[in-house]
């Protein structure tokens, strides 16, 4: 390898061994910071003298690399307190005699499988602490003397493995709240992340005082592995006395973050000046206490409920929100003297270190509604922070206070980028002048984000000064339409303040032709709104510009114009301006609510032009009334957008004396217009018009013919029937006749009861010499069918005319029910054939296809009547349609035979098909009405039908609301039937509907199991089903077995509920629905025919 | 500079028109111009683009597709499945490959072209694109409720009057009869003096504690958010982030801000409040404690109004319907969709409200009232000043819930008097760097 390559390779090593020894400075640099923030600064107790503690951290088995940390820790603890002043070692001449009397203490730290072969050094220990000195455990302080028992009794355990692994968080209980060494906890049960010991051999609370432990009615706690003890005494902290001396051991101290835990960090300062003699505590075993005090259990809720705001620490946007939604609470129901102290805690979080960004984001958030001047320092350096600039200006941002103003201002000198701003959208939306210079250095900027910013702020903010910067600042071209929206903003604010000249000269001079439209738009709004003349004028200018989008502007400043000002002015010109302005003017006005426009609309109502015409009728519609009647029926008679408008128009007018100024015309008008004036009326219904429309039926002219009869189909009845049913001799032609009938065939409709509704037809039936009118009455007869109108059909078909005979034929054929089905029969049988031969054919088959008790031999006899008279195959296959829809084991016989006919082999197949699946679903099978236990109820709403409706033969539709179905609400279906005897089963089939949409899910399982005695019941299938993912149609899901003829008495089916609606769906977490129906055990009839189509549908 | 030829361009295209330059058209239209809509003239053609093309938006959308006159050239949104999605829809219909997905709104304001744009965005981002379209002199079609604050609410009004826009917002219940029917009741004095209102609006979710999860290639997560607080990206709903926002308060504020344009501003239509507010505002609301939603589920607010009425807005739970109820001196009217009611029966005919009563705006087709209102450049039926006023409502409660205290309210002036830290809550601060 060449030099210069190995040279490179080491500058390369070298620096990156720097490299690391940088981060690894950085790393303890920030550990430092974050144990000092958290130090106390206070002892609970004096030292009463110069105390001086050994720090002994010297590991013969495992070493923790919180070593370190816990030594930084306790040099940080001394210098903070002044509680002792510290030694460190981590060799065992430590604890020669000499050297161990210097000391009032002597702290393990994390040591791990301490011997202490040397006796001297044993010695020298336990007279040390027996002899009235303290030790102080950490952590792994109990993973030693396995072979000393003293010492293990001195220190007061050991450790037997830690089922609470270093990664978890655990709940630990405060045994005692009130002990002096447990006050850092604030009498509350905690969570922690750390590592935490099972102890073993010389423990009891017989000899130790328990501090902490952990807290076993945590669910979190119970589910480890490795737990041994039974006791379930799991303890954390304790003191204990040793002869004269004063043991403090705690198991915490795993992890580094626990060395930046407040909490912890008193409790390990108490514990070491308790053991270094200054902090008097009682040490009374726990056992022998008189009343045992009553231990700070912990609950989720209640760790987080109360120090919610120490929560945020270590809150991320994956926790549980409910630290967050319990300071919220507080602070909504805080009283604002206690406000301070909650600002004040919510300071501490954003000034410590350790707080995460969400968990300072959130008291950012809160310190919004929380906060007073107080916060505005803290704010101010978070301003500073790149990721929490956004959060710090979220609380500035609301303040009343102007030292925010003054926080902001200096910011927006020291930011640079997008928190600069940022920095100027807040300025912007809290207004005020104190920015605004500055501002305006920044909007001339050739930083073109920050112009932008600067530009948008100052129109924003608004006044004079804005105004007069924004006027003078130049600005990159780009930015110039920007810059007048801003100015144009201004101007709105200064007409608000009433300084009308300087904001209309901003607007006039933004009026210029070469400026963007938008902007002129703007500029000729605020003149027009704040003209201290008549802005009419002006308006009228606009409306003749030849930009049409500044012509559009003119319109609708028409209808922005308080109706105070009159602009008739305009109205006077409207017919010099150009036709699209001229529509404007109308809409305008119409708009505004201005009568004024009726003289305008009316001569508007003759342009030439459609679309002003368009315009005019819509106001019409407003201001018009009686007077615009005849103007609007002559325009509406015209077949072109404007006539369809004048014509709506005319249906709404809703004046006084409309309705009696229609039809004070009708007499004179022309003859379209008359038809027209009908259909209005027809429309208005006001009192009166019947007579109109009757007479107008037997009008000359067709068209008012044609629109009275058509208002009469629309709304005569009881009443008119009489009169209408006299005009079918009078009618003059075929389509009139046609006419006469819908209407009285509407007004029979209206008519309630079958005697009243016909028998004014039947009375004029026996009168009706010409044949017409019989064939008319007829026809009638036939689409109101009761048993009263059914002789005179049968009777026609004997009839002189054979226009009676023809229509009494149809009547028939399309009669809804089967009482015709002879003479339906026969009309087939006898006519050759042709258009009525084959519609008879077709009512037969419909009609033999209707429900009814007729034996299945007469039933199959209707269908093979049918097919003898069926002329060619086309009518053959209408037959073989008639008959698929017959649930019948018959109708399979009769189609068998087609199935070999060549031409008629599909319809054949098909019916056939049809007819085996409809009988699947409604035939017997042998749990057919079989008594059925639910292990669940199913719901009251949902019944199926009842008890036994899983077995009532009858299968629900894709409609989970059919009433056949049965739903399940959160549970299982666990059914079972009795068959009432053993029976051979051969197959099991159950269904059950999705319908996600309204939270009905499928099963996720379905097993079925069978049993003779209905004790034991061995299972015979099982089956999964994925579980829906998203929402879909509904539809039906089937889970079918076949078996091999097991005999059994009892079926239990289980469907498994997802009982609560999964996280895709919108009511994830909502109960979820299970519905199920019909569980088939060997359908009958089925099984005898080709298996394979006897599979599920 | 830019923004202004292309404006140029748009304006000589409808102007040529009018001037009968139609020989001119093949070389500056596009061929889908024409398209399936050939037979609208161009200078009768609304052209249109879509901002936030989700399910509401492309909900919007296929509405106005309907519309033989609207021409679709561009949509837009942060989640290029949306975008993707929409433009396909329309250049399916169109047979074209004309229509523009957009990543920026921006880009397709700038564009130069359009006359109006469909808004359907999450609540934080109704301000910024709305008040920039305002600029640009494009007319809009907003989804309620018009934003997340009363002080943008505000802006967009100021922007869109200014600019002389058209505005309509997504407040449909206004262009349907029933509705209607049930306002002219009240402003008519069918019930005598009205009392007391209560308007019941749908009762509020929660949901679990959500797993964070890596933003999916294809969606503007930091776009998405906007302007509003940054956080983490996780799903909820089950469909990446949409819909489901609004049961969080940073973007929206649950079921009162969503429902608030409809029951609420009907509400204030039969009163004839469109252009006012209350004057106190006082009630309680419950938070979910746990879970990623933190919009209230149970609430219940009183308004009180000068004069005397006072509006009651609550959950469904609380005040026992959905809809709109109205309470006066003679009997009272009901109004939710579907269904009108009223304690005498006789008002139910709508015949009831005949010559000398005073009509309400007839609309019976929202986006074709839109349409025919850029036309007219008169108001719709539901302008800008009005989804203010009904929103304002929304806020206001959430603001009086939120601190727990009764809100004093200048409807006049919009201004919280004596409690500036309620006041604080009035506008909503930018995440950087969006400004209003």
């Amino acid at each position: 390898m060449p030099v210069h390559r190995i040279i490179a390779i080491l500058v390369v090593l070298v620096l990156s061994i720097q490299i690391v020894s940088v981060a690894a400075a950085q790393d303890e640099d920030k550990t430092y910071q974050l144990i000092e923030a958290c130090m106390p600064t206070r002892t609970l107790a004096e030292p009463k003298k110069e105390r001086k503690l050994l720090v002994f951290s010297r590991c013969e088995g495992f070493a923790h690399a919180s070593i370190p940390t816990c030594e930084t820790t306790i040099r940080l603890m001394a210098e903070k307190t002044g509680a002792f002043s510290p030694d460190f070692s981590r060799e065992m001449n430590a604890f020669t005699p000499e050297n161990l009397n210097r000391y009032d203490a002597v702290l393990f730290n994390n040591t791990t499988r301490l011997k202490f072969e040397n006796p001297e050094h044993r010695k020298a220990l336990l007279q040390f602490v027996r002899n009235g000195k303290g030790v102080i455990g950490i952590h792994a302080a109990t993973d030693n003397f396995y072979e000393w028992p003293e010492a293990a009794a001195m220190m007061g355990g050991l450790f037997d493995g830690h089922p609470w692994g270093a990664g978890g968080t655990w709940a630990v209980k405060i045994d005692e709240p009130d002990h002096p060494l447990n006050r850092g906890f604030a009498g509350k049960g905690f969570l922690i992340k750390d590592e935490i010991y099972q102890i073993k051999g010389p423990y009891s609370r017989d000899t130790h005082r328990v501090l902490l432990s952990l807290d076993m009615s945590n669910p979190r706690n119970s589910k480890v592995k490795g737990i041994k003890r039974k006791d379930n005494d799991f303890a954390i902290s304790w003191l204990r006395e040793f002869g004269k001396g004063r043991v403090f051991y705690c198991s915490l101290g795993h992890n580094h973050e626990v060395f930046w835990n407040r909490s912890v960090l008193r409790h390990y300062l108490d514990g070491i000046q308790y053991a270094l003699g200054d902090l008097p505590a009682d040490a009374t075993p726990s056992a022998r206490l008189e009343s045992a005090p009553k231990p700070a259990l912990t609950t989720f809720a209640d760790v987080d409920k109360d120090d919610p705001i120490a929560a945020l620490e270590s809150y991320e946007f994956s926790h549980s929100r409910l630290p967050l939604s319990t300071i919220e609470e507080k602070i909504r129901n805080t009283n604002p003297e206690e406000m301070p102290r909650i600002e004040a805690r919510l300071i501490e979080i954003l000034n410590s270190p350790a707080a995460t960004f969400a968990g300072k984001q959130f008291a950012c958030r809160m310190l919004r509604r929380a906060g007073s001047d107080i916060s505005i320092p803290v704010l101010e350096k978070l301003l500073y922070d790149e990721k929490l600039t956004d959060a710090a200006r979220f609380a500035l941002q609301g303040s009343p206070s102007r030292e925010a103003d003054a926080v902001l201002l200096r910011a927006l000198d020291r930011l640079e980028g997008d928190a600069r701003i940022g920095v100027i959208s807040t300025m912007a939306q809290r207004g005020g002048s104190l920015a605004v210079p500055r501002l305006g250095e920044l909007a001339a900027s050739y930083n073109v984000k920050l112009s932008e910013a600067a530009i948008s702020a100052l129109g924003r903010i608004g006044g004079s000064e804005a105004a007069r910067i924004l006027k003078n600042t130049p600005v990159i071209p780009r930015y110039e339409n920007l810059r007048n929206a801003a100015r144009l903003q201004c101007a709105d604010s200064l007409f608000e303040k009433g300084l009308t000249s300087a904001a209309a000269s901003i607007c006039r001079e933004l009026t210029d032709k070469s400026c963007y439209p938008p902007t002129r738009v703007a500029a000729y709004r605020g003149l027009v709104l704040n003209s201290s003349g008549n802005p009419s004028g002006l308006i009228l200018t606009l409306l003749r510009d030849s930009d049409p989008f500044i012509r559009q502007a003119g319109g609708k400043f028409i209808g922005e114009v308080p109706q105070r000002t009159k602009l008739n002015a305009i109205l006077e010109e409207i017919t010099t301006l150009p036709h699209e302005s001229q529509v404007l003017v109308l809409a305008g006005f119409t708009a505004r609510d201005d009568k004024a426009v009726l003289p305008a609309a009316v001569h508007a109502a003759d342009s030439s032009s459609d679309e002003v015409r368009i315009a005019a009728f819509r106001a019409l519609k407003i201001f018009g009334g009686a007077d615009q009647v005849e103007l609007l029926a002559r325009a509406a008679v015209e077949k072109s957008p404007a006539g369809r408008e004048a014509s709506r128009c005319l249906d709404k007018l809703s004046a006084h004396g409309v309705d009696e100024k229609i039809m004070k015309c009708l007499p004179k008008a022309e003859d379209p217009v008359r038809a027209e004036l009908i259909r209005c009326l027809s429309v208005r219904k006001p009192d009166g018009a019947m007579a109109v429309f009757l007479a107008g039926a037997m009008d000359d002219n067709a068209a008012v013919r044609g629109e009275s009869l058509k208002a009469l189909e629309k709304q005569a009845g009881r009443n008119e029937l009489a009169d209408l049913i006299g005009l079918l001799p009078r009618a003059r032609d075929a389509a009139h006749r046609r006419g006469v009938e819908k209407a009285v065939l509407s007004a029979c409709r209206r008519t309630k009861g079958d005697d009243k509704r016909i028998g004014p037809l039947l009375a004029a039936h026996v009168y009706a010499d010409d044949p017409a009118t019989r064939a008319s009455l007829v026809r009638l007869l036939g689409q109101l069918p009761c048993a009263d109108s059914l002789p005179p059909l049968i009777a026609g078909l004997k009839d002189s005319s054979a226009e009676v005979r023809d229509s009494a034929t149809r009547a028939l054929i399309q009669w809804p029910d089967a009482a015709p089905m002879n003479e339906v029969c026969r009309i087939a049988v006898d006519t050759g054939k042709g258009e009525i031969h084959r519609l008879a054919l077709e009512g037969y088959i419909r009609m033999a296809g209707l429900p009814s008790d007729r034996p299945p031999a007469e039933a199959r006899r209707i269908f093979e009547t049918a097919m003898a008279a069926a002329a060619d195959h086309e009518e053959q296959t209408l037959v073989l349609n008639g008959v698929s829809n017959v649930v019948a084991s018959w109708a399979l016989d009769f189609v068998k035979p087609y199935q070999k006919d060549e031409a008629l082999r599909v319809a054949a197949a098909v019916a056939a098909s049809k007819i085996r699946r409809a009988l699947a679903r409604t035939v017997s099978h042998d749990a057919c009405n079989c008594a059925v236990t639910l292990d669940s109820p199913f719901d009251a709403q949902y019944t199926g039908g009842g008890q036994n409706a899983l077995t009532d033969g009858k299968w629900g539709s894709k409609n989970h609301g059919d009433g056949r179905w049965q739903g399940f609400k959160g549970s299982d279906l666990e059914a079972t039937i009795d068959f009432g005897r053993v029976i051979e089963v051969r197959s099991i089939r159950t269904a059950f509907v999705e319908n996600t949409k309204s939270w009905i899910f499928p099963p996720e399982e379905v097993s079925f199991w069978l049993s003779t005695d209905g004790v034991i019941f061995h299972p015979v299938a099982k089956m999964h089903k994925a579980p829906a993912k998203e929402i879909k149609p509904a539809s039906i899901h089937d889970f079918f077995k076949e078996l091999d003829n097991q005999p059994a008495r009892y079926l239990r089916v289980h469907a498994k509920s997802v009982k609560t609606c999964p996280e895709w769906h919108p009511g994830s977490g909502g109960t979820a629905w299970l519905f199920a129906d019909e569980i088939q055990v060997n359908p009958h009839l089925i099984a005898t025919q080709e298996k394979k189509d006897a599979t599920p549908w | 500079m830019k923004k202004k030829n292309l404006l140029s361009r748009r304006r000589f295209f409808k102007g040529a028109a009018a001037a009968g330059a139609a020989a001119l058209f093949p070389s500056i239209v596009p061929a889908s111009a024409l398209g399936k809509n050939g037979h609208i003239a161009p200078s009768n053609r609304i052209v249109m683009g879509f901002i936030g093309v989700g399910s509401q938006g492309t909900g919007n959308m296929r509405w106005f597709l309907g519309k033989k006159e609207v021409q679709v050239v561009a949509v837009c949104d942060v989640d290029k499945r949306h975008r993707d999605r929409a433009a396909k829809i329309v250049n399916d219909r169109t047979g074209s490959s004309d229509c523009t997905p957009y990543h920026d709104f921006r880009e397709l304001i700038g564009r130069g072209d359009l006359d109006a744009v469909g808004l359907a965005l999450p609540d934080q981002w109704h301000a910024v694109p709305a008040i920039a379209a305002a600029r640009a002199g494009l007319d809009m079609y907003g989804e309620k409720p018009l934003a997340r604050s009363i002080r943008e609410s505000r802006a967009i009004c100021d922007a869109v009057h200014r600019h002389g826009r058209v505005w309509q917002t997504g407040s449909w219940q206004r262009s349907q009869e029933h509705f209607r029917h049930a306002c002219e009741l009240v402003r008519n004095g069918r019930i005598g003096k009205v009392q007391r209102v209560d308007v019941g609006l749908p009762t509020g979710g929660t949901t679990g504690v959500k797993q964070l999860k890596p933003v999916p290639d294809d969606l503007d997560w930091d776009s998405w958010l906007g302007p509003a607080p940054w956080r983490e990206y996780c799903e909820f709903g089950g469909n990446r982030c949409h819909w489901d926002w609004r049961w969080i308060l940073d973007f929206s504020g649950g079921q009162l801000t969503d429902w608030a344009g409809h029951h609420i501003d009907i509400a204030h239509w039969g009163l004839g409040f469109d252009s006012t507010g209350p004057i106190e505002v006082e009630g309680k609301a419950s938070y979910p404690p746990e879970g990623l939603y933190d919009a209230p589920t149970e609430y219940e607010f009183f308004c009180k109004y000068e004069g005397g009425v006072t509006i009651r807005i609550g959950n469904n739970k609380k005040i026992g319907f959905m809809g709109t109820k109205w309470y006066g001196e003679d009997g009272w009217v009901f109004v939710k969709r579907g269904r009108i009611d009223a304690s005498n029966k006789e008002l139910l005919n709508r015949k009831t409200i005949g010559p000398g009563d005073k009509r309400l705006y007839e609309s019976n087709d929202h986006v074709q009232n839109f349409l025919d209102c850029v036309r007219s450049r008169q108001l719709t039926v539901t302008p800008v000043e009005t989804a203010c006023r009904s929103i304002s409502v929304g806020h206001l409660g959430e603001i009086s819930m939120l601190t727990g205290r009764k809100i004093r309210w200048d409807p006049k002036k919009e201004e919280i008097l004596g409690d500036p830290g309620a006041a604080a809550l009035l506008s909503r601060s930018y995440r950087k760097p969006w400004s209003l």
